[in-house]
Parts: C-alpha cells; structure tokens; sequence
C-alpha cells in the first residue's frame, strides 16, 4: 500500500468515524476506499453496542433526568465501543442540525430518544427523519409546539423547520412560516405521569384533532388543506431545500463553512461541490446514505484533507479509541464525557436551536488549552495499549532523534507540518538524548522519551484538524 | 392484576416499600426479623440502609444508614449485591474496589476481603453474593467470568467458570442463589441464561437464551430458588420475573402489580399538590404498576414473600406466594 492509500484512509476515518489506529487504517487499506465506504454504509452488519453493559454499572443513566451535565454519558460510551463509526458520526450530524437542549427540554432521555432515532433512520430518507423530529416529544417541547393550538398559533416550530432545518432563510415568506405553524397545531404531546415520586416516564407524541387547523392554507405558492406531512412534501421540493441541506452535509464531512446565519448572504466555498450534493439530494429522494456514499468517493471530499478543524467530540472520542481499552463503564467515563463540554460542545445541551459555532470558532484559548492538555495526558498514558501499540511503532524507526520524529508524525496522521514546526519538535527531540528502547525506567527509557514528543505532536496546531 | 395464579400456585400483590429515600436501589439481603438490607447505587446516593418492613406499607423505617456510620466510606464505592451471614454481619460486594466489604448490623465498617486481580480470591467487579450452607461466600466475578467460594476471611476454597458461551463458561454474570441441596444457580447476563451447578462448580443444567418470549431472557440480573425448588428469574430488559418449577417447567411471569403508592410515596404526593394533580390528569396510572429493569428477586422463606427489587421505580415490589391455589369459579 502507498502512504497515499493510508492518508486518504485516515482521512475517510477521520470524517466518516471518529478517526483509526495505524493497525486498523492498514486493515481497511488492503480492504479498499470503497470498500471500507460500503462497510460504513452498512451498520447494520456490525455487532450493535450493548448499552446494558453501561446501565448495569450506571442505572441513573437509564432515564437521567438533567444528570448535572452529564445525561450525555452513554451516548459517549457508544461512540468510545461503536463498530459502526459513521451510524454515531451521523447521529452528531443530526444532533448539531435538529440542535435540542436539556437546558429547556429537562429531560435528557427525551433527547437521548431524538438521538436513538438518528441512528436508526440517519442514513434513511431526510423526509422519514423530518416526520420523527416533529412528532419528536423533545422537538415538540424545545420549540413549543404544545402551545400550537388551532385558536392560537405558536410559530416556533413551523419557523425553525423553515429556517434551519430545511430551506434557509431569504426562501420562504413570514406568511409561509405562518402557514406552515398552522398546519402542524395539535400536534402535541400526551400527559405523563410526574417524575418525582418514583422516577421518570416517556414523553409520548400525541395527535390531537380537536385541536388541528384543518381550513385552507397557501403556502410557498401551494394551496391546500395541508397537514405537517403534506407541508414537509412541499418543503422537499423545493430546490433551496436541498441546497441548504448539501451545504450542512458540505460543512460537517466535508469542509468548514461560515457559520449558518451567513449563509443568506455569503456564498459556499465550493459552489459546486454543494450543487454535487444537492444534485444527489433530489435525484434520490433525499436518501442520505446515498448522498454520503456520492460525497465519500467524490474528488472534492478526498482533496478536503485538514479542512475542517475537530469539534470536541471528535478530539475526545477520537483519541479514546486511539489510546484503546476504554471500552470498561468506569469514573473516568464521566470525566471524558465532561471534557467534551470543556471543549465547548456540552452534547444533549446545544446553546439553541442553531446548534454550535463551528469551524475555527471551536478554538479559544481556554478550548485550545482543554484540547491538548486532555490529548497530550491520554497518549502519554503507557498502560493504554493503544499507546503501546503507537511506540512500539515508533521503535521499529529506529533512534535517531529525526526519524523518532518523523515515525511520530506518521503514526499520528499521517500529519504534514511546516518546516518551522518540525524543527521544534526536531530540537526537543535532540535535548531529550538518546532514545534507547531498552530501557524502560520510568520517564527516562525510550518509550517515555516518546511520549514527550507524543505530547507535542497532539498540541501542534495541524492536529486540531480533521 | 394482583394475583398472579397458575399450576397451584398464586403471587399476591403485598404491597410496595420505597421511594426518594432509595433511589437507586440495586440489591438486598434479608437480615433478623423485618431487617432487610438494601443497596443503592447511584450517583450521590451510593449507600447501604437497613429497612424494617413489615407486612403493610406503613411498617416500613429506615433504621440505620451505613454512609452516616462511616464518613465518606461511600465516595468511591460501588457498593453492588449484599449478603447476610451467619454471624450478622452484612457482606457488600464493592465493584470499584474489587472488594468485600464486611459491615456489623449497624452498619459499622469491620473489614474488607479480596482486591483486584485475576488470581485466587481476587476480583474484578464482583458483584452476586450469597452464603452456602458452609458459611463460605459464593461471589459472583463478573469480569473475571467466573464464581468464586471463599470464607469470610478471604480465604479462596472453590472457583469455576471462564469467559464464554459454551456449557459452564459465563459472560458477565451477576445474581446468584443457593438452594437446599447446595446447588447454584447463576444469572449469566450476557449470555441470557441461568446455569445451575452442583455445590462445587459441576454444571448441572441451564435453562434460557435471548428473547422475549416464555423461557427466554434478556440481560436476567438475579435468581432465587424458594424451598419448593420454584426458580424465579429476574429477566432485567423484559421487565418482569418468569417462575420456574424445579425442573424448569414454566409457571407464569410477573409483570409488576404494585397498584398503591408507598408510605413515603404517599407522603410525597399527599405533600406537593401539582404532583397529586399530575397524577390525576393521566389517562391511566397502569404503567406506575409495572417493573422497570428489575435488578434482583430474593425469596423470603420465613413469611412466603417474594421480593422484586424494582430499581428503576425506587421501590420493592412485595408478593405473597401461596400455595395449593385453586383459581375461583370462573363465572363467579
């Protein structure tokens, strides 16, 4: 295999899942690039996450309430042990789109559930996902639709749906956001039992008839007696629908984009690369793992290596399945969970329906400082085999300090650096003395010597990237 | 319904105790008398209490609380399945510190046994606990796949099992029960099966596999024999407890019947009027009957009683078993 074949495979990994160690990246490159897209594609052919063994040792966590930040846990415990990497990555996709918060909703089960039905129906249709978010009890809370009566019409909703979740704003008219809120009034939630005397209970979906609109509404040029299903038709299509669709698909697999509110006036980065996906979008219906698989084996995607900077969730995660066995529901779970919120993405609890600033907007320097100080403790960690694993690789380069240097590079990338940059690495290399792998002397062997240089590879600003 | 009847026998809804004040209960043990022992586990509520309960809901007093007993012991425990032994004592088997924490009745720590490791009387997560007829514990390794008898000092006299799927292997095993003959039944979670064994570790039968169905489990999380040889399985994802006869024949399952609130239940909703409220506009309360990811079955041989540790709804589901059941005329 070339080292071209492994980069565009780490690359793959790195978008489509949360990044891979060298063993499995060489694994999937003698597999093959599309290969390895189908398997992606097909998560139903690995062995799902049994996520009892996470409830057995945290039972709180079955239904945990507003869990002091950390309702986010098991989903995490998921991402750590999935074998079906993009099914989770498309879970976050969703969550940073149809962005719901514990902050309002107070129950993160309910979101949890939201969650639970992106990974079911994620690489599915985009109208099937539409339908579940608005019969979703969190959507419904986050968004107010319980207050959308025939009598009194509540917008939020029906704006969002419009704004943010389909078309964009500048393609539909406050007449059109008023229709469309009419057309989903009575679409509610049923009455569940309290949740303090004996823990918590589901929120249920609830069509409420007496409460429906049922009279004439024109919307986007249509005119109709239309219900919510009949309006999301309408939405999917529109052409607008699609390209604002392509351009989140665009900004989260493929390269950062401005920030949603700019998108009405800021124009994409790859006009075509978008017009690619929002093409793929409407010749199949919307069927997202079609779309995906276009957009993987696409020139564009495999020329947008380290154009997207890592938001917390791939940082975290991505360097727990690198160090390797944190697969065991322990303390140190929780810790790793909070470090994502540390990082400026508290999953479950988005700062509003926008979702999260993205992009170079995840760097500050408190972020930046959470991010290598978390990644720098992991891979210098020696009793995580992953990071045995790593050195051992290492070693075989042999120890001259410029070839310790450069087999730390590849082993943690494939990772291209400016000169000015290695030669840093290169003379911190050089003062740590010989790298003799015979000794194993606590913090002053080989390995430990390593580790140094480890530490500074994951603090360079090249690996902030995806 | 709350009578659960079938092949002369009957399961009749008792009542339930619990509420806030065990949150997050996962386990217990029958102590003297009306003593029982229970096991929290949950984040900031991680104890052990003594209950007394007696045979209506307002019996029911917490009278004594381990964490009050031993400051702090509780930070850094997982506290998982409690076993009384012969001499009193309460034997808490602590996941996190791969230990066994010994307690007087009151509550003050004595000692622990064992720590962490894979060798003799060694353990990883250990979790089921029950005493044999010897006096030794029989500890449930959970990820060292296997169960141990030791005494009470530590000291290792039997061991079975390894990982896997084939006959006498386990997966993550976790309840366990001693009939008496001697013979052991353990709940093997991940391999959704109970495996019975002679008293030293010989395989003698096993009964399940995944599924919802009659006979099938999914995740069982504990097992109890009663003195008629009847194996009550706690089937933790199905939400319910299936009865056995002693040659596996099915009897019935339990889906929870608990149709009235505790006393500190109706303490809290009596005091909080939108509570009260909220449980009146509902279309039903049948769903606060039902089991939610029930954690443990323990029999009460003295008074007939089968204990339901319903962990998700905070509370113990209390039915009395009686025998010789004849079912009423049917058009009565």
């Amino acid at each position: 295999m070339t080292d071209q074949n492994l980069s565009l495979m780490a690359h793959l990994m790195r978008r489509a899942g949360f990044g891979a160690s060298r063993d499995e990246l060489e694994r999937r490159a003698e597999l093959g690039y599309e290969a390895t897209v189908e398997e992606l594609l097909s998560p139903d052919d690995q062995e799902p996450v049994d996520i009892y063994e996470f409830l057995r040792y945290y039972p709180l966590w079955w239904k945990p309430g507003t869990m002091g930040g950390l309702g986010h846990v098991p989903w995490v415990w998921r991402m750590i042990n999935t074998n079906a990497p993009l099914q989770e990555k498309l879970c976050l996709f969703y969550h940073q789109l149809f962005a719901t918060g514990v902050a309002k909703v107070d129950h993160y089960d309910e979101i949890e559930d939201m969650i639970d039905s992106f990974r079911e129906k994620g690489l599915g249709k985009y109208k099937d996902l539409l339908m579940s978010v608005a019969r979703s009890p969190a959507m419904i809370y986050w968004l107010d639709n319980h207050e959308n009566h025939a009598d009194s019409v509540n917008e939020n909703w029906g704006r969002e749906l419009l704004e943010l979740f389909t078309m964009g704003v500048g393609n539909y008219t406050e007449t059109d956001v008023r229709e469309c809120s009419r057309a989903f009034t009575g679409w509610t939630l049923k009455h569940k039992l309290p949740r303090f005397h004996m823990g918590r209970w589901d929120w249920e979906y609830e069509f409420r008839a007496h409460d429906h609109d049922y009279g004439e509404k024109t919307f986007l040029g249509h005119t109709g007696n239309f219900d919510g299903e009949e309006i999301i038709d309408i939405i999917l299509s529109k052409p607008a629908t699609a390209g604002f669709i392509a351009r989140h698909l665009y900004s989260f697999f493929v390269a950062d984009e401005p920030q949603v509110p700019a998108w009405s006036v800021t124009p994409p980065n790859d006009p075509e690369a978008v017009r690619f996906i929002a093409d793929a979008l409407i010749e199949s219906d919307y069927h997202m793992g079609t779309v995906l698989k276009k957009v993987f084996n696409s020139d564009f995607f495999k020329c947008a290596q380290f154009k997207r900077v890592k938001n917390p969730t791939e940082v975290v995660i991505g360097t727990l399945r690198l160090i390797e066995d944190t697969n065991r529901p322990a303390p140190e779970t929780m810790n790793w969970a909070s470090q994502i919120g540390f990082m400026g993405q508290e999953l479950l609890n988005p700062p509003s329906v926008e979702g999260w600033h993205s992009g170079i907007e995840w760097i500050n320097s408190g972020t930046l400082m959470k991010r290598t100080n978390f990644t720098a403790q992991m891979i210098s960690d020696q009793s995580r085999p992953g990071v045995t694993k790593i050195i051992d690789r290492i070693k075989s380069s042999g120890s001259d300090p410029e070839d310790v240097v450069d087999a730390c590079l590849d082993v943690m990338g494939p990772l291209e650096i400016p000169d000015e940059s290695r030669t840093e690495l290169l003379d911190h290399a050089r003062g740590l003395g010989v790298f003799d792998w015979e000794d194993d002397r606590p913090g002053q062997g080989g390995a430990a010597k390593v580790t140094e240089i480890l530490q500074l590879v994951v603090s360079l600003r090249e690996y902030q990237f995806a | 319904m709350l009578t659960t009847s079938a092949s002369g026998r009957a399961f009749d809804f008792s009542h339930i105790v619990g509420g806030r004040q065990i949150t997050g209960i996962v386990n217990l043990a029958f102590g003297e008398d009306d003593d029982v022992y229970i096991v929290k586990k949950a984040a900031g509520f991680t104890d052990v209490l003594r209950l007394s309960i007696g045979d209506v809901p307002e019996d029911e007093e917490i009278t004594a609380t381990f964490s009050q007993v031993n400051d702090r012991f509780f930070r850094g425990a997982w506290p998982a399945c409690v076993a009384v032994g012969l001499d009193s004592n309460v034997y808490v088997t602590d996941e996190l510190r791969n230990v066994v924490t010994v307690f007087d009745r009151d509550g003050l720590f004595l000692n622990h046994v064992g720590g962490g490791g894979n060798g003799e009387g060694q353990f990883d997560r250990p979790s089921g606990i029950v005493f044999n007829a010897s006096g030794n514990m029989l500890i449930v390794d959970t990820l060292n796949h296997r169960v141990q008898e030791v005494t009470t000092d530590g000291t290792f006299v039997n061991g079975w099992g390894s990982q896997g799927s084939a006959e006498g292997q386990f997966q993550s095993p976790w309840g366990i029960a001693v009939d008496s003959n001697g013979d052991v039944y353990v709940a093997d979670h991940k391999n959704h099966r109970v495996q019975k064994f002679d008293s030293t570790g010989g395989l003698i039968s096993s009964i399940g596999e995944h599924g919802s169905e009659p006979g099938q489990f999914d995740h069982p999380s504990d097992v109890a024999v009663d003195p008629d040889g009847d194996i009550y399985v706690c089937d933790w994802v199905n939400n319910r407890v299936q009865v056995f006869d002693r040659e596996y024949g099915f009897i019935s399952e339990l889906g929870g019947a608990a149709i009235e609130l505790s006393k500190w239940q109706k303490q809290y909703v009596r005091g909080n009027p939108d509570v009260h409220k909220a449980r009146r506009r509902v279309a039903s309360l049948d769903l606060e009957a039902k089991f939610a990811l029930p954690t443990g079955v323990k029999f009460d041989v003295a008074r007939s009683r089968l204990f339901v540790i319903d962990s998700q709804r905070w509370r113990i589901q209390i039915f009395e078993k009686l025998d010789g059941y004849a079912d009423p005329q049917f058009n009565i």
